[in-house]
């Protein structure tokens, strides 16, 4: 479910389907590296709203977590993890972050198992029906996550 | 030529009801239009948008075909791409599915679950609809799966607005 007011009304009827959260996580870049951090924020919009679309009636998308390239990753670290603990105490049983940003290799920290790291592929200048193709095929295979995750629950 | 004169009376009588039909004219024109516009609508039956797909390629396994249209929504214009599952039932009649889920709107995908091969499956809380749309009983989904209208022209399939299930 998106984060609208239509998708929310759905969700507070039927709250108990509704276990996981998804938060794409964006950094924002206004020098060098500005044209890339805009792609990557592109491609990361496209590929959450498909999983989105996917998996409407389990999961909330919710607006990206945006921040400036930070001097130390462990502050980050910390309102992403602040993000997630407020996101269980709302009674979630699973958070998703998702990213393209390269900060978070290996920087994981105790986020741990919740971020998923994807290299964003430029989609400048594709024909369009490869695009899709495309992002179904990365779509699928962030799908295996969250399944095998589901699956652990079960 | 004629040497029939025509007198100022005659002359301005014939400009008259002339320049008068001209405005009647414009008048009912539009009005007659506006009356007999719903007849009109009907007759063009929906936006059907043109798929990829050629009938003739069909057969009785599901196949996942996209099509995509222009949305607009308020300020808000986008691409939408829908799926639809299609393929021809034993009678050879085209029975197209849209694959989102009845039960809290996940997109289903066909043939995906080892332990119930040839269905309809979602991953978010395990319903089930079999080959013609039907849901399974026991899984989460109460309604069978709704269907696109269709159209063949050229050999290429059309789908058009979602439908209600109905037996194909």
């Amino acid at each position: 479910m998106k984060w609208v007011q239509k998708d929310i009304e759905m969700f507070q009827e039927a709250r108990e389907h509704i276990d996981t959260v998804l938060v794409p996580m964006i950094g924002i870049d206004m020098g060098t590296g500005m044209k890339q951090s805009a792609q990557m924020q592109e491609f990361l919009a496209i590929l959450a709203s498909e999983i989105e679309r996917q998996f409407k009636g389990r999961m909330i998308l919710l607006p990206p977590f945006t921040y400036w390239p930070p001097s130390d990753s462990l502050t980050l670290q910390h309102s992403a993890l602040s993000w997630k603990n407020s996101i269980l105490e709302e009674g979630f049983k699973h958070v998703f972050f998702i990213t393209c940003d390269s900060l978070w290799r290996g920087n994981e920290g105790e986020l741990g198992g919740s971020l998923i790291w994807i290299p964003s592929i430029p989609l400048e200048g594709l024909d369009d029906h490869y695009k899709r193709e495309l992002m179904s095929g990365q779509v699928s295979q962030i799908a295996n996550v969250f399944a095998q995750k589901w699956l652990v629950e079960k | 030529m004629s040497k029939h004169r025509v007198s100022r009376r005659q002359f301005l009588n014939y400009t008259l009801t002339g320049v008068g039909g001209f405005m009647a004219a414009g008048m009912l024109m539009p009005m007659l239009r506006f009356a007999v516009d719903p007849v009109l609508e009907a007759s063009a039956g929906g936006n059907f948008v043109a798929t990829k797909q050629k009938v003739a390629d069909l057969t009785d396994k599901p196949t996942r075909v996209n099509f995509s249209f222009t949305q607009k929504d308020a300020w808000y214009e986008s691409d939408v791409t829908n799926i639809a599952w299609v393929y021809k039932n034993n009678d050879g009649k085209i029975v197209a599915l849209n694959p989102t889920c009845k039960h809290l709107g996940c997109t289903v995908d066909w043939n995906t679950n080892k332990d119930h091969p040839n269905q309809f499956f979602c991953p978010c809380h395990f319903g089930r609809y079999t080959k013609d749309g039907t849901n399974v009983p026991g899984t989460p989904p109460l309604k069978p799966l709704d269907m696109y209208e269709y159209k063949v022209k050229d050999g290429i399939l059309y789908l058009g607005a979602v439908v209600p299930h109905k037996e194909a």
